[in-house]
């Protein structure tokens, strides 16, 4: 005859025990969840301190997420939009003082122009499938034939199906408005430079300076361009060759060869 | 203890292990990357350079004329209802980007809608800019577009308002009415200066009409400094034209005044005619007049063809 199993009576058991043994189930209870909690708490700086690591890799090696917020990584998805910084605002009043107007009016500008450029540069949609229609709304029916026209003053041009990824490098931009004796904003012109650094499919550097002034005035409750007294843009590129170390040159350390996807 | 320290000295490791990867891939760069880590230009070529320029002019097959006058209030006075002692008829070929500076002696001796004959400057005591609209409309045949009008006071401020002109004198000018005292040559003007060149007519040779041969100069410097500026600003457009509209009275609405300053950002100064009517002087009574000579007939048909006058 078997004896009958013997049933140990689970941790959370009323069962009166004797008070050592107690005791030492108590002990060895928590020294478990002690280790426990160490180990997971482990785990988990093991993770936050790599996802660091990672993050400040990123950082370091690719420029385009500076802190500097006008930097924009064009070809990470989801990538932030460009927009630029609005620097210098002159209110051109020809009667009431128009500071406010002139305020507004570049802000909402500065959102035009950003979405102009973060379409039409940055967009890798746009490197692959040409500057879409929208883009070109940015100026007046007026103007916009010559505008799609002259194109290339505009745009990266042929450049773009060549570009595997892009950062901005630096921009500015001034607005001034001219606003009537009532002070309600009546025109403006706009300043821009525009100045990315990029890589192409070919391995070559591409450095893209645009630099360009826009007229503004509103047309149906929009400020739109009307013409544009300057529009340049320039794509410089530089073949890239092996050097014979950080010491050969001090000018090197530009490279928008990041871990950016090609579109 | 002993699993407690091991567990720890793994922790410990990993964490170790991390920041040396970390460490070295921040120094390394991107993965994948392969090669030397550096590289530099070696060839840097200009792949691509567009550049285009729009500005959007008045245009139009008909020529367009202005008159610009300058009145000789003084404080306190209505401007309108004071004399024109400046009177410039601006014509503009919108087709072929260029322009004529036509001056009318302020003692020109001419018939005034409604008003007998009498001097030109007369009429703006009459019935205020739009008489002298009138008035030149009547003597020359041509439909003006838009008047402009300013004062003493105005002009100084605008001048002084855009920074200052620089003007060729064409001669040496000492007058003491005016305060005009300068020498022969370009000279930088600011407000008081330029209304001093503007005033001068003791010491010019023909009077009133070397007087407004040199009001021309004046328009002329102004317009070479803004086609300087507009080149390299042109946000500077709009601050001309807001500190021009604040010291003139005229008919044009501001949208269309930026449109009159972008079509004159377009003619260059060379392309600039600045003629006085012919004239000869006399008197009618004590009035010492200026009489149109008959050859300025064929200056006010070759301004009304096409805006420019050769």
């Amino acid at each position: 005859m078997r004896p009958a199993p013997r049933i140990e009576p689970a941790p959370d058991d009323h069962a009166p025990q004797p008070e050592d043994v107690k005791a030492s189930r108590a002990a060895r209870s928590g020294v478990a969840r002690s280790r426990r909690r160490l180990f997971v708490g482990l785990v988990i700086l093991v993770v936050v301190l790599a996802g660091a690591a990672i993050g400040a890799w990123a950082v370091l090696s690719n420029p385009t997420s500076s802190p500097a917020g006008s930097a924009t990584p064009a070809t990470v998805p989801n990538r932030p939009p460009f927009f630029f910084r609005i620097g210098v605002v002159r209110a051109d009043s020809t009667g009431r003082d128009a500071l406010n107007a002139a305020r507004d009016s570049s802000v909402v500008i500065a959102g035009r122009l950003s979405s102009f450029y973060d379409t039409v540069f940055m967009d890798p949609a746009t490197w692959k499938e040409g500057v879409p229609d929208r883009a070109w709304l940015l100026f007046d029916s007026s103007v916009r034939a010559r505008a799609r026209q002259e194109s290339a003053s505009f745009t990266l041009g042929s450049q773009a199906a060549s570009l595997k990824s892009l950062r901005v490098e630096n921009t500015s931009l001034s607005v001034d408005v001219l606003a009537d004796p009532r002070g309600n904003p009546q025109a403006a012109v706009a300043t821009v430079e525009f100045k990315a650094e990029g890589l192409l499919v070919t391995g070559q550097l591409a450095t893209i300076t645009n630099t360009a002034s826009f007229l503004f005035r509103i047309e149906g409750g929009e400020w739109v361009v009307f013409g544009y007294p300057s529009a340049n843009t320039a794509i410089e590129t530089q073949a890239l060759t092996p050097s014979a170390g950080p010491s050969s040159s001090s000018g090197t350390s530009a490279s928008p060869t990041s871990a950016s996807t090609s579109p | 203890m002993s699993r407690r320290n091991a567990l720890l000295r793994i922790g410990a490791g990993s964490l170790a292990v991390i920041a040396v990867s970390a460490a070295v891939l921040v120094a390394a760069g991107p993965i994948g990357k392969s090669g030397p880590v550096l590289a530099q230009p070696d060839v840097v070529e200009i792949h691509s350079a567009h550049g285009s320029s729009f500005v959007p002019a008045l245009e139009g097959k008909r020529p367009l004329f202005i008159l610009a006058l300058g009145s000789d209030a003084r404080p306190g006075q209505n401007i309108e209802r004071e004399r024109a002692d400046s009177i410039h008829l601006i014509g503009v070929d919108l087709q072929h980007n260029r322009a004529t500076i036509l001056g009318f002696p302020r003692d020109s001796w001419v018939p005034i809608p409604g008003h007998g004959t009498t001097k030109i400057n007369t009429a703006m005591v009459l019935g205020g800019p739009n008489l002298m609209v009138q008035t030149v409309e009547s003597i020359t045949g041509i439909r003006i577009d838009f008047w402009l009008l300013t004062s003493f006071g105005g002009l100084i401020r605008m001048v002084d308002g855009i920074g200052g002109v620089i003007v060729n004198v064409p001669r040496a000018m000492h007058d003491r009415f005016s305060g005009a005292n300068f020498k022969k040559g370009r000279r930088d003007f600011n407000g008081s200066a330029a209304l001093a060149f503007a005033r001068d007519r003791h010491d010019v040779p023909g009077g009133d009409l070397g007087r407004s041969a040199n009001q021309g100069r004046l328009l002329l410097a102004a317009l070479s400094k803004l086609s300087t500026v507009f080149g390299r600003d042109p946000g500077s457009l709009l601050k001309w034209i807001s500190v021009g509209y604040r010291n003139i009275r005229t008919d044009l609405s501001v949208p269309t005044l930026l449109q009159l300053g972008l079509t004159a950002t377009r003619i260059p100064v060379d392309h600039v005619n600045n003629l006085v009517v012919p004239a000869t002087t006399g008197t009618v009574g004590s009035a010492s007049v200026v009489f149109i000579s008959a050859g300025a007939r064929a200056i006010f048909a070759d301004l009304r063809a096409d805006g420019y006058a050769s």
